[in-house]
């Protein structure tokens, strides 16, 4: 039949009124759905024996549960017929519904207290063979119960269940796979003892005293032999086959990716665990999670058996899913070895939320020991250390506080060769926090070692060490920033508080007294929150300094190797973003690594000077508009240079904001502005400012026989050496190849080169001659042809 | 006056000197790093408050609260612990460790499980439940109020009539006298510190006892080995404590691995009389001499070492001790101890938890 005739066809079966015809998976649903039915609605009058048609429902129901399995709700439904009171249904019967119960992908807890229900309700009397299958059952698909705390409540019941012979041994089992410290009960290990004395001592029993053996061995203190390591009996191999296969197929149509995240959670911890097991007798280097310590607590410490469901704490091991974690977050308790912790990301949030100082301690002592003694510098240790300091360096990032790495790099550093675990160590100085020795014990501990390295070691390993420096700048102003915020929320929250004047007298007597005392405790935390910044800020002062000259130094070295240039421009940009990105007022200008990148050679660098110049200048021109804004205010800010300016060693850079400071400071900015502009643009050379040179015992006058010959435009956009193939290029589509051409010809078309100059991807130079020449300036904007002071 | 030097080939099967030792020069560990380079000028003023106190510049030959040294009659304090060869460990602080008799009772039963566990996974399974271990308290060992009482750790095994026979594992958790802790005094209520464990017996329950300890109280142990300083310290301490002339002679082993191919060691030994005599010409005597100063370890041990500089035209200064020995004490590189005298049982026991909480604190927190 062709497909037309096939539409025709369904199109008349339609209009005729006639179903379409059903997939094979809906009918087998409808089957299903069918027999349910039947069963739940099973008349009590009417036999069984000999009923066709109920024998034929059975048989459907086998089939398609033993093919896809049941839903939750059918399982739920089946176990109630199984349970139900009917006189008609036979215990055969019964037992082959048993057998039916095949999960297609999740066994709800509901279903099995439903299970634990019909085998109490006869546990007393005589437990058939019926409980028994059912407890089997459970068993079976312990694995794949959609949660645990519901069936852990019935622990006690279950226990009860070992007073049945039939039921012992799955009773035992069951209890194994339920059993935690908790559990583990004077009364339960005597009943156990008592059952050894009256039956021997059975396998399955032994298995329960042992697992109560390892939570509680002060209880169970009896020799127990482990000869015999198979406790409990593999029953039930095909039908146990049967639920793997249903639920595999199901699982295998799920991708990873869209499982539940506490499921997956759940699993990576047993997979972990399991690995854990393979690697036996190793000593690992960080502990696993354990609650090992609960077994010698105190005796009043002991959990009794009303006390654990009400106790305060929970131990982190009992933690499956992260619901349970967000639920417990402020009873949970650390792990035995609180080290665990380094490769637990969960357990840092906790650290993080909930900052527990005796846990910090516990955490510091142990790494401090394991850098004193288990830090072993031989190549046999080496990818266990760089292991452990990945896991540190994590930790770092996400939970902050941990004073141990800085004393680890203080005695590491100096024995470092630059090269072993340098990505990790790079990104630990990074994260160092502003030391309360200040700047001499930061330089001596960190710097000094640090720099010896830089300047006996190649340009990748010099380049790394900068942007390491670079990025700890970044975290102390990110630091700042935030002490910042913290501040203004707080005078925020101080001047909200105040009694308002319509309040009656005796309550603004009250409120007063409370907010003067309010007041002086915030003034407290004021001052040290200020002591702090400041002190901050100093540090970031000197690191620039000391960069400032560092990266001068490495660039001649190197012979103003690319990639350190970049690694210097990316210094330069991120304390030019100081005031307008982390609000620290403080301009600090690196004025020798601007003039040895403004002798670069190559285009790309000299943007960037351009571009960071004009970063600069517009970060003077906000901060000294905020100054003068907040003139009656308490703002001071710092406006200096790395030579001129910069106070000695020894003044509190923080307490001499002075005015001759921030002159020179500008004047410093001025002179290199100018010199940008004179040189890139106007073809002027370096320009003579007396008082500039002066301060900074410098002079840049040139040798009397070279000053003649030296060109004035020698280093412009157009003729400069970094321009060279940008202005033959320009110079070749102007007049084209054939030709020739000089870079001089394009002084009469500067206009158009600027254009050209944007057009391959470099519109600083444009930018910058906008911004700082005052003819090409638009009227509505300041006319400044430079910062004034 | 002699001195003897057994020059010893490279024996490989000899596992007792097959410690690596640390790169650094330990000797420079005691001196500040302004002082150990001169030659760099800082542009900035020096740091104050360099010595951190990490490491004290003298240690104690006798207690703080005693005016003599240990005699003879002293020996029964040390019971056990004289005579044996330990290994030493260091011990990080024990988090919420109970000093008290009821608590060690259940520690025992706790260790009794952790080493029947360890026993059932082993090949030897049927003598499993077969160790008893006992906590106690070692009262000798306790020179100052401020310092723990010493614990001793002993694993019996059973016989076969299920009678505690012979002791398979030993250990002693020692603080003894230390200038600085390393815990801060607001935490000190939530940890025990023994800087050291002495260790003599079997290595696989040796691990099981360390385990359960690192389990139990959140603490890490690790092997503690001796450098060429460390020794240098415990032979002009135990020097102090030599007996009279027939004592054996002074053991001072030198080490020559990654020096020289086909030599491992040098043993010098020197009569115990010329030792005895240029500590006693130095010092005085350990009653009058209280504590040595790192200047006096050095002049004491650098005159021993110039004696056999003129005698074997070796110099010695520049290498490494591994060994040393005397009457009263013999200590390796590796961490080995053997104490032969009681009176030199505080020096060497407080000594080696100088060395081990001095490393330490070297790894601690600027603000501690």
């Amino acid at each position: 039949m062709s497909a037309y005739t096939r539409g025709k066809a369904l199109e008349e079966s339609v209009s005729q009124g006639m179903e379409p015809p059903e997939s094979p998976t809906k009918q087998q649903e409808k089957r299903l759905e069918k027999a349910l039915h039947m069963l739940t609605h099973l008349d009590k009058t009417t036999s069984l024996r000999g009923n066709i048609q109920f024998h034929l429902t059975l048989d459907n129901l086998i089939q398609v549960a033993m093919s896809h399995g049941l839903s939750q709700d059918q399982l739920t439904t089946l176990i109630t017929v199984i349970g139900s009171q009917n006189p008609k249904l036979t215990q055969v019967i019964r037992c082959k519904l048993v057998k039916c119960l095949i999960p297609s992908y999740k066994v709800p807890q509901a279903a099995v207290v439903k299970v634990f229900h019909i085998i109490a309700a006869n546990v007393l009397a005589n437990p058939t063979n019926l409980h028994s299958l059912l407890l089997r059952w459970v068993l079976l698909v312990f694995d794949h119960l959609d949660g645990y705390d519901r069936l852990h409540r019935l622990y006690g019941l279950v226990f009860s269940f070992i007073d049945s012979v039939r039921l012992l041994p799955h009773a035992c089992q069951l209890l194994f796979l339920l059993t935690r410290r908790e559990d583990v009960v004077l009364f339960r290990v005597q009943k156990l003892l008592d059952l050894i004395r009256l039956q021997g001592p059975e396998p399955c029993i032994m298995g329960l005293l042992m697992i109560y053996k390892v939570y509680c061995p002060h209880l169970v203190t009896i020799r127990l032999n482990y000869g015999n390591k198979v406790f409990f009996k593999n029953h039930d191999s095909t039908w146990r086959a049967t639920i793997e296969a249903v639920v595999g197929q199901a699982r295998a149509g799920e991708h990873w990716e869209e499982k539940d995240e506490d499921v997956r959670t759940a699993e990576k911890r047993r997979e972990r665990v399991q690995r854990r097991r393979g690697a036996k007798r190793q000593k690992l280097i960080v502990p696993d999670v354990h609650a090992a310590m609960q077994e010698v607590e105190e005796e009043e410490d002991l959990p009794d058996e009303h006390t654990h469901t009400t106790s305060a704490r929970v131990p982190y091991v009992q933690i499956d899913t992260f619901t349970s974690f967000l639920e417990n977050l402020d009873k949970i308790e650390y792990p035995s070895q609180v080290s665990a912790v380094l490769q637990d990301s969960q357990l840092q949030l906790l650290m993080m939320c909930d900052p527990d100082p005796v846990a910090m301690a516990r955490l510091s002592l142990w790494i401090q020991h394991l850098f004193a003694f288990g830090f072993k510098k031989t190549d046999e240790e080496s990818k266990q250390n760089e292991e452990l300091l990945k896991m540190l360096l994590h930790f770092a990032q996400n939970v902050q506080g941990l004073p141990v790495l800085e004393a680890f790099l203080c005695n590491y550093l100096p024995t470092w060769d630059g090269r072993r675990y340098a990505p990790v160590i790079l990104c630990l100085i990074s994260c160092l926090k502003p030391s309360t020795g200040g700047w001499d014990e930061l330089y001596f501990d960190i710097l000094q070692p640090v720099l010896r390295l830089y300047y006996s070691s190649d340009v990748y390993l010099k380049v790394g060490l900068v942007s390491s420096l670079t990025k700890l700048l970044h975290n102390w102003a990110t630091l700042f920033s935030q002490s910042e915020k913290s501040a203004t929320t707080a005078s925020a929250a101080i001047s909200k508080s105040k009694p308002s004047s319509s309040k009656g007298e005796g309550q603004a007597e009250a409120s007063k007294s409370v907010l003067s005392e309010d007041s002086a405790r915030e003034a407290d935390r004021s001052s040290v929150r200020e002591a702090d910044q400041s002190s901050v800020r100093d540090l970031i002062i000197y690191l620039i300094k000391c960069l400032d000259t560092a990266l001068v130094l490495g660039l001649r070295m190197e012979g103003d190797h690319l990639l350190l240039q970049r690694a210097a421009l990316e210094f330069v940009e991120k304390i030019s973003e100081l005031y307008s990105k982390f609000s620290l007022p403080l301009i600090c200008f690196p004025t020798r690594l601007f003039y040895r990148l403004l002798l670069s050679d190559c285009p790309a660098t000299l943007a960037l000077v351009c571009s960071c110049v004009n970063m600069f200048r517009s970060s003077i021109t906000t901060l000294r508009e905020a100054g003068q804004r907040s003139a009656g205010q308490s703002m001071q800010y710092m406006l200096f240079d790395t030579v001129s300016s910069f106070p000695t060693h020894g003044d509190d850079v923080g307490q001499s904001p002075g005015s001759v400071s921030h002159k020179l400071g500008l004047d410093a900015f001025n002179s290199v502005l100018l010199d940008v502009m004179g040189i890139l643009w106007q073809g002027r050379m370096f320009s003579q400012r007396k008082r500039l040179h002066s301060s900074m015992c410098m002079d840049y006058r040139l040798p009397k026989h070279i000053e003649p010959t030296l060109h004035s435009k020698a280093l412009t956009v157009f003729q400069g050496p970094a321009f060279l193939g940008l202005a033959y290029k320009f110079l070749s589509e102007a007049q084209g190849t054939e030709s020739k051409v000089h870079p001089t010809q394009i002084e009469k078309f500067k206009e158009i080169y600027l254009q050209f100059l944007d057009r391959e991807g470099f519109p600083q130079f444009k930018e910058l001659v906008d911004m700082n020449l005052k003819s090409r300036k638009p009227a509505e904007q300041g006319f400044e042809d430079s910062v004034r002071p | 006056m002699a001195a003897v030097a057994d020059i010893e080939p490279d024996d490989p099967r000899d596992d007792l000197h097959s410690n690596k030792r640390t790169t650094v020069n330990p000797r420079f560990r005691d001196v500040p790093r302004s002082i150990m380079s001169p030659w760099f000028k800082s542009p900035y003023t020096p740091r104050r408050g360099l010595i951190k106190l990490a490491t004290p510049l003298s240690r104690r030959l006798i207690p703080k609260l005693r005016t003599a040294s240990m005699s003879a009659d002293d020996e029964h304090q040390f019971e056990g612990l004289l005579k044996k060869q330990w290994r030493t460990y260091s011990l990080s602080p024990l988090f919420n460790f109970k000093p008290h008799r009821a608590v060690l009772v259940k520690y025992e039963r706790s260790l009794d499980a952790a080493l029947s566990q360890a026993q059932s996974t082993s090949a030897d399974i049927l003598n499993s439940g077969a160790e008893k271990s006992h906590f106690s308290f070692y009262n000798g060992l306790k020179f100052n109020s401020d310092d723990p009482a010493a614990l001793r750790i002993q694993v019996w095994e059973k016989n076969a009539t299920g009678h505690e026979s012979k002791i398979v594992l030993e250990a002693f958790l020692l603080c003894v006298e230390l200038s600085m802790s390393p815990i801060p005094a607001e935490l000190k209520a939530y940890f025990t510190y023994y800087p050291v464990v002495l260790v003599a017996g079997n290595k696989s329950k040796t691990t099981v006892l360390f385990d359960w300890l690192e389990h139990h109280f959140d603490c890490r142990s690790d092997l503690l080995t001796l450098t060429d300083a460390d020794l240098r310290h415990l032979l002009a301490h135990c020097s102090a404590f030599m007996s009279g002339n027939k004592s054996p002679p002074v053991l001072m082993q030198y080490s020559l691995e990654d020096k020289c191919e086909g030599i491992q060691y040098i043993n010098c030994k020197l009569e115990a009389h010329y030792c005895k005599q240029l500590w006693e010409r130095l010092f005085s005597s350990p009653s009058t001499k209280r504590e040595l100063f790192q200047s006096d370890v050095d002049s004491f041990v650098d005159h021993l070492e110039q004696l056999l500089e003129h005698l074997m035209s070796i110099v010695f200064k520049k290498l490494s001790l591994s060994e040393v020995g005397t009457s009263a004490a013999y200590i390796s590189h590796a961490g080995k101890i053997k104490l032969f005298s009681s009176s030199v049982v505080y020096t060497a026991l407080h000594v080696l938890c100088d060395i081990a909480n001095d490393r330490y604190l070297e790894m601690a927190p600027r603000d501690q």
